[in-house]
């Protein structure tokens, strides 16, 4: 009976849970260009869920800078979230007068997904990514004044 | 004189009641951030922020191709072609092209030629008339087409806008570069942020 009742509780539990199995070669044969990084958490809650995993840099169009962003849901469960690139010049300068758009993802539970920008001009030698959690899922109006937002600093 | 003093006296009265009526209407409305998750999530048409979202997806793929250092002239010129729109709504194309325009314009990658006509006259008219030199031939034509399919599952909707471009190498006429970006909404209603 007790046996009955705790597999009834852990379907229930995990009547929301969907997670992705991956396969990949054992011995890659690519050589990425690791970035080390920093973090800012101010957004522990999120991070829990959607953790940055690696992130790689490439040289794209002879001269602008391609960041890619591996970010890993440890969760079992599906998970949205926004996220937007900014960039700086070697002083430090924003290259262009406003940031690049706020966009969303989605991580299905124990996925890892992949989010890359182009930097929008040669003068970029630096990036920053903001990873915000889905005003949708943290508010209902999305009227919150205090957005949970977390930093990734080159 | 008393009737006219009267209605000056109301004047005055109505004037003021309206300008405190200004400062508390009660009403709600206020800025919000064109490019963040504050906007609102309609489920019937293309919001801001799809437009500004197709439009970066478009823009890191273009760039990260490589394929406008093909032009021998650097920067390539581009002409923007057709934008069909095969949505049930009349939208602007140019939300999605002069983002497009404007990202390649500041890469220093390619320039927009504004004095071809393709369909009307040339977006700079003026330009085109006066101009003594003939229009720089454009090596780029950049086309496309917006697309969205529905479904729906009780009172759940769903729509896709499907954004699809190409990039074609005009003195070969092949499309050099093409992609497609699919924004998919679901809900029954709209609602703010995201």
């Amino acid at each position: 009976m007790i046996r009955s009742i705790l597999s009834l509780l852990l379907l229930l539990t995990c009547a929301g849970c969907s997670t992705v199995n991956t396969v990949e070669p054992a011995d890659p044969v690519m050589q990425p260009d690791y970035v080390t990084v920093k973090q800012e958490i101010t957004d522990s809650g999120l991070d829990d869920i959607v953790s940055v995993q690696k992130v790689v840099r490439s040289t794209v169009s002879g001269d602008l800078l391609k960041i890619q962003v591996e970010l890993k849901n440890k969760t079992d469960s599906y998970h949205r979230f926004n996220y937007r690139f900014s960039w700086f010049d070697k002083d430090g300068m924003v290259v262009t007068q406003g940031a690049s758009p706020w966009r969303t993802s989605q991580v299905e539970g124990q996925e890892t997904v992949y989010i890359s920008a182009v930097s929008p001009s040669p003068n970029a030698q630096d990036f920053r990514l903001e990873l915000l959690d889905s005003l949708a899922s943290s508010s209902k109006k999305g009227t919150s004044t205090n957005p949970r937002a977390r930093t990734l600093n080159k | 004189m008393i009737m006219k003093n009267s209605t000056i006296t109301l004047s005055f009265l109505t004037a003021g009641l309206f300008a405190l009526g200004g400062c508390n209407t009660g009403g709600d409305a206020r800025y919000v951030d064109s490019q963040g998750p504050r906007t609102i999530v309609s489920v019937d048409e293309i919001n801001i922020q799809d437009w500004s979202s197709a439009a970066d997806q478009m823009i890191n793929s273009l760039l990260s191709s490589g394929i406008l250092n093909r032009s021998p002239e650097q920067p390539a010129i581009m002409a923007v072609s057709v934008i069909v729109n095969d949505t049930r709504r009349h939208v602007d194309t140019d939300l999605l092209t002069k983002q497009i325009r404007v990202a390649l314009n500041r890469s220093g990658k390619a320039i927009t030629t504004t004095t071809i006509d393709v369909l009307g006259p040339a977006e700079d008219p003026l330009a085109a008339k006066v101009s003594d030199k003939r229009p720089p031939k454009p090596y780029f034509s950049l086309s496309g087409k917006i697309i969205e399919v529905n479904a729906q599952a009780g009172d759940t909707k769903q729509v896709t806008y499907v954004f699809q471009l190409s990039m074609t190498e005009i003195p070969t006429g092949l499309a050099v570069w093409e992609d497609q970006v699919e924004i998919t909404k679901q809900g029954s209603r709209a609602a703010i942020g995201w």
